[in-house]
């Protein structure tokens, strides 16, 4: 028999039967979609598509559309599954914090970051390190996620500290605060996206516990909270990561083009936008966040063109 | 010198009723695309679903020699192997066991790409329970396996432009670490 022709002659149900086996692990399907367009195309239009229907909110992937959504089913499949990194979410970002300067003028409790070329994974003003080796992720085993740890324990994160704003609406979540990283999960360091850590979902709800109220009526979908935990050497980054709704019909996008920001050189994670906006000098964000007495915002967030987001909570500074 | 013929006059000399049904049940013939032709229990033969359809929806008669052109001689041997076990462990009651310990060793000695043909072959003949195992055998195969070994695997080409691949890629860079290509 000729082994050579089996593909030709392997049938699509048979090939994507065989792909659903796989689905647990994003890079399987990472992989395959490299292989050949057949295979892309497979991946793209069936699979990422269908895990989306079934994993994200109902009302944020309408099944009545047969539409892609902006940046496609891959962008959407990334966002539940993909932590945008130290990179992505404007932590390493040299302007972020130029641009706060532009909006409210100097601050004494501001002093400039002296990040300059290498790029230290933390705020610290003096101390430059070396950048960890891009290409290492931790020893992180997925399936420690998936099969053990897949819930934070809230009741761990109530705050240790007084927040400006008490958000516990919903039974607990508080910004900021102490929380407990369960010891059977390895944290990772990686800068650039990689697969984050915690439960693969978006919801509305975190979503507008981080814009500012006046936005309440627009549809950000974030992932739950703590999103995908960084522990660098000044302090812990929360990263996160979600999509709005119809973005280009949002009050933040009306905000945005009506105050004439510009957009910033970060591009994002999940598609092919080369800038972004900074929604926390744009005040889309909630109010009462704050900075760190290095000048580092408590919560930092930007938005692409396709309304995809990236930002990193922190915790709270101990003194207001 | 007993012959076919003479199946009855022997069984009845044998201990027990079981035997007597067992030997008396209707054989159903099929010859695979290299020639081999196969005798089939019917209980056996009815797990394949293409057979079932071909002998029962035109009420055909036994005597008929199914042709399966697109079946090797050495799948139709692994399918009986893995239908014969299938209707054993029906009777069964607690048969995971066995089953798990069964299914170890019929993928013991074949290799991914015969994996991936009785997959093909399975899809053909329709036997779904023997397609959803092998789905899941190959796929814990290629689980860890870089993007080479999977083309190599389904005999596909790389078809992308440098841009296009370039594009793929960048989407996941994580996707491409840590791999193994063992067990090739």
């Amino acid at each position: 028999m000729n082994s050579d022709s089996v593909f030709s002659t392997l049938p699509d149900d048979v090939v994507l039967n065989l792909f659903s086996k796989l689905e647990d692990d994003p890079r399987n399907w990472a992989r395959l979609a490299c292989a050949c367009t057949k295979f892309a195309s497979l991946i793209r239009n069936v699979c990422w598509k269908t895990k989306c229907r079934n994993v994200l909110p109902s009302d944020l992937v309408s099944a009545a559309s047969s539409s892609e959504p902006p940046g496609g089913w891959s962008s959407l499949h990334k966002l539940a599954v993909c932590c945008p990194g130290l990179l992505h979410s404007g932590v390493l970002f040299e302007n972020s914090d130029f641009g706060l300067e532009r909006e409210l003028g100097p601050d004494e409790s501001y002093r400039p970051q002296s990040q300059s070329q290498s790029e230290p994974s933390s705020s610290s003003s003096s101390q430059i390190h070396q950048p960890p080796p891009p290409a290492s992720d931790c020893a992180w085993s997925l399936y420690d996620d998936l099969y053990f740890d897949t819930v934070y324990d809230e009741s761990e994160s109530d705050a240790a500290v007084a927040a400006p704003e008490n958000e516990n609406e919903n039974g607990g979540v508080s910004v900021g605060g102490e929380f407990r990283i369960q010891k059977r999960r390895k944290i990772c360091r990686s800068m650039r996206s990689h697969l984050a850590s915690g439960v693969w979902n978006l919801s509305r709800e975190q979503g507008n516990k981080l814009l500012h109220s006046r936005f309440r009526g627009d549809c950000l979908y974030i992932c739950d909270w703590p999103g995908c935990v960084h522990i660098e050497e000044k302090r812990n980054y929360m990263l996160f990561r979600g999509v709005f709704k119809d973005f280009k019909g949002s009050q933040v996008w009306r905000n945005i083009k009506d105050a004439k920001r510009t957009k910033v050189d970060l591009n994002c994670a999940y598609c092919a936008c080369k800038q972004t906006w900074d929604l926390h000098s744009a005040f889309c964000l909630r109010r009462g966040f704050g900075y760190h007495d290095d000048g580092e915002p408590v919560v930092r967030a930007y938005v692409c063109d396709n309304g995809h987001v990236s930002g990193a909570w922190t915790d709270l500074p101990l003194y207001a | 010198m007993s012959t076919s013929t003479d199946n009855n006059a022997s069984i009845t000399q044998e201990s027990g009723p079981s035997a007597a049904v067992q030997d008396i049940q209707k054989k159903i013939v099929v010859r695979t695309a290299d020639g081999e032709v196969f005798n089939l229990k019917e209980e056996v033969a009815m797990e394949i679903d293409i057979i079932k359809t071909f002998f029962q929806e035109d009420s055909i008669s036994y005597e008929t020699v199914m042709p399966l052109p697109n079946v090797e001689g050495w799948e139709m041997v692994k399918v009986i192997e893995y239908c014969t076990k299938h209707v054993e462990l029906k009777h069964k009651v607690d048969g995971y066991k066995e089953r798990k310990a069964f299914q170890a060793l019929f993928v013991q000695n074949l290799s991914t790409k015969s994996l991936l043909a009785l997959t093909n072959t399975a899809n053909y003949l329709e036997v779904k329970y023997l397609l959803d195992f092998l789905c899941q055998a190959v796929s814990e195969q290629i689980k860890n396996k870089d993007v080479d070994y999977v083309r190599e695997l389904f005999g596909v080409e790389n078809d992308f432009n440098d841009e296009e691949y370039e594009q793929v890629k960048a989407e996941a860079p994580w996707a491409h670490e840590n791999l193994n290509n063992d067990l090739h």
